[in-house]
């Protein structure tokens, strides 16, 4: 049951890397084949597992500042910044369509 | 009495001064480049660290045993003031405004941080191989006892030698250790990274209790796995270090909230009061039949020396590897999309919309292993597919835990197993599988106490037809490190691995590099 390339390219959206070849392909194809074999485990009325600490209390600190103020240090390792500011480029702008971008997917 | 290393002696004692040690760790780093095991070296923030600790020393007034004691960090740790790489070209470049909160731990201490260690990309991966920065040389490939047994090729080139790999993803630290280049070595443990790489490099690799040391600082992985290990020559050091490092940390919630006390191991002489299980389903294939025997000797010993030793069953194992498969992808998925080139890390060179220029950046950043798991990740987390695969996984993980559950119920006090299914591989036979491939077959012993948030201790047990280190593994109860440990460390003392015979390491040693030990175990 092969991965139509709909879903590929529906995958390199969501995910914003891209499978850049066949190989890229073939990967996923067999990691969705190898994760077939968990269908052969009977897990009938089994809950999920979160974490396995789930019989503790998770840790909540009080709502207190107690650090911060290192807008300088964070700012240094953004290449792009304008005073305060992480510079990005215009958003709500969504990725070209199939035909439209450079993808490994158009000859697909 | 007191926690001590056995340079920490030397250190209190004067004969070594914390400069003359970290000088020595440096040079010997310097003539072993060839192993690759570092990407950063930071000299002058180590020289500096160890000149304090001189002064704290010739004061009378050490922080503690690690005072002064040269350590090494794998380099998905944010280490304040230096690079952090996870060895990929996303984050090349970063320096880490802050230090992960096991880091600040050590530095507390008076630990001298020699550097950070090379990886698999991301911690992704069993051999160290894939990382930008090329990979880890197993520092045993040099060594005498490997050059006596493998047959010379006709035109070798000194250290062009086939040489092993070192496993992973904490290759870097196990060969750090592995080589004298430092005491101790940081490195990450989800599927076995730390065990694995310390079966083969002849270390000590734990891999602690999930919720017992803060992940505050470690690039993370698989948040519900991801554990800081452990990587020493000797399990007291392991303890050691283990007890400057435990503790809830308020940063990182996933730690649990009990007191933690920092232990001394008793030297255990009775063992007629233990329980010892051999899961059946650990006889995985493509076990080697030296590894087998190995740990079939290693049962007899307990059982000679009085302890009960029993066949036990795990029998959803099998099914481990696939379920860490499936988890791990997703989570990776997740924790990845932090890479986008905004506030950190590489950024490409696309303007045209925040989406484009995070899929040039992503596109440019991650190697192809990485890019695999995300994508993969992402499939598994479809709405179409999440009920089949990611919560069909979180189920078969309940089942693995409890698995755990019900043996150590039945009295069982630990597990025996193997580590790894053979002994290192040369480099060029390793590379011939796909990383994903390669991970499922080597963590196949390992992965499962990740799975279960179980501590597990590779210890060192034998070299192997050729040359090279072969391990075992022990895995307990949650939380029990203090009885983990202490059954390894009779372990140890029983099997007496031999030393690495390096030329490098001999020239540099200050007679503090190493314990003295000899006989061996096969």
């Amino acid at each position: 049951q092969k991965v139509t390339v709909e879903v590929l390219d529906h995958l390199e959206h969501l995910a914003l890397v891209d499978f850049r070849d066949s190989e890229g392909v073939e990967r996923l194809q067999k990691a969705i084949q190898f994760a077939e074999q968990l269908h052969e485990v009977n897990t009938d009325g089994v809950e999920p597992m979160d974490s396995v600490l789930e019989d503790r209390c998770l840790y909540l600190r009080e709502d207190d500042v107690t650090e911060g103020n290192c807008t300088k240090e964070l700012l240094k390792n953004a290449r792009e910044k304008v005073e305060e500011y992480f510079v990005a480029p215009p958003g709500n702008i969504p990725l070209p369509k199939l035909e439209e971008r450079e993808t490994f997917l158009q000859d697909f | 009495g007191g926690l001590r290393l056995q340079v920490s002696a030397a250190l209190r004692e004067g004969r070594v001064a914390p400069t003359e040690l970290c000088q020595s760790c440096l040079a010997l780093i310097k003539s072993t480049k060839f192993l690759n095991a570092y990407i950063t070296v930071a000299e002058e923030s180590a020289l500096k660290q160890a000149e304090e600790s001189d002064q704290r020393y010739r004061r009378g007034q050490p922080l503690g045993a690690l005072d002064g004691v040269p350590i090494a960090v794998k380099d998905n740790f944010n280490t304040a003031g230096i690079e952090t790489t996870c060895a990929s070209n996303m984050l090349k470049g970063y320096i880490s405004p802050y230090n992960a909160t096991v880091v600040q731990k050590l530095l507390d201490q008076g630990a001298v941080l020699l550097g950070k260690t090379n990886l698999d990309e991301f911690a992704m991966g069993s051999g160290s191989t894939d990382g930008v920065f090329g990979p880890v040389r197993n520092p045993w490939s040099y060594s005498r006892q490997y050059k006596e047994k493998s047959v010379p090729k006709s035109s070798c080139e000194d250290k062009e030698c086939e040489w092993v790999i070192p496993g992973g993803s904490s290759g870097g630290s196990a060969a750090a250790v592995s080589s004298c280049t430092c005491f101790a070595a940081l490195g990450s443990d989800t599927g076995g990274s730390t065990r694995n790489p310390a079966a083969h490099c002849g270390v000590v690799g734990l891999k602690p209790t999930y919720g017992l040391i803060s992940r505050h600082g470690l690039v993370p992985l698989v948040n519900s796995m991801d554990v800081p290990g452990i990587l020493t020559r000797s399990v007291d050091d392991a303890a050691l270090v283990l007890g400057s490092l435990a503790g809830h940390d308020p940063k990182d919630s996933t730690t649990i909230q009990d007191n933690f006390k920092p232990f001394e191991l008793p030297n255990l002489t009775d063992v007629s009061k233990l329980s010892i299980g051999i899961p059946k389903e650990y006889h995985a294939p493509g076990l080697s039949s030296e590894i087998l025997a190995l740990w079939s000797k290693a049962a007899d010993l307990f059982k000679d020396a009085g302890a009960k030793v029993i066949e036990v069953s795990l029998p959803h194992t099998r099914y481990s590897i696939v379920c860490y498969h499936v988890l791990c992808t997703a989570e990776v998925a997740s924790n990845m999309a932090r890479f986008d080139g905004l506030e950190y890390g590489h950024r490409g060179a696309m303007k045209q919309s925040t989406e484009s220029l995070y899929a040039a950046t992503r596109r440019e950043g991650f190697n192809d292993v990485v890019r695999g798991r995300i994508l993969a990740g992402n499939y598994f987390l479809l709405k179409q597919n999440y009920e089949n695969y990611f919560v069909k996984a979180q189920k078969v993980r309940r089942l693995i835990a409890n698995d755990f559950l019900k043996v150590f119920r039945s009295g069982v006090d630990l597990l025996l197993t193997p580590t790894t299914l053979s002994d290192a591989v040369p480099y060029p036979e390793f590379i011939k599988e796909d990383n994903r491939t390669r991970s499922t077959q080597d963590d196949i012993l390992t992965q499962a106490a990740n799975m279960a948030g179980l501590p597990a201790i590779n210890v060192p047990t034998a070299l192997s037809e050729r040359g090279l280190p072969v391990g075992l593994q022990f895995i307990g109860r949650s939380f029990q490190e203090k009885q983990l440990l202490t059954v390894a460390k009779w372990f140890e003392k029983q099997v007496k691995f031999p030393m690495i015979q390096l030329e490098e390491v001999k020239r540099h040693d200050h007679g503090v590099f190493q314990h003295q030990k000899s006989a061996s175990f096969s």
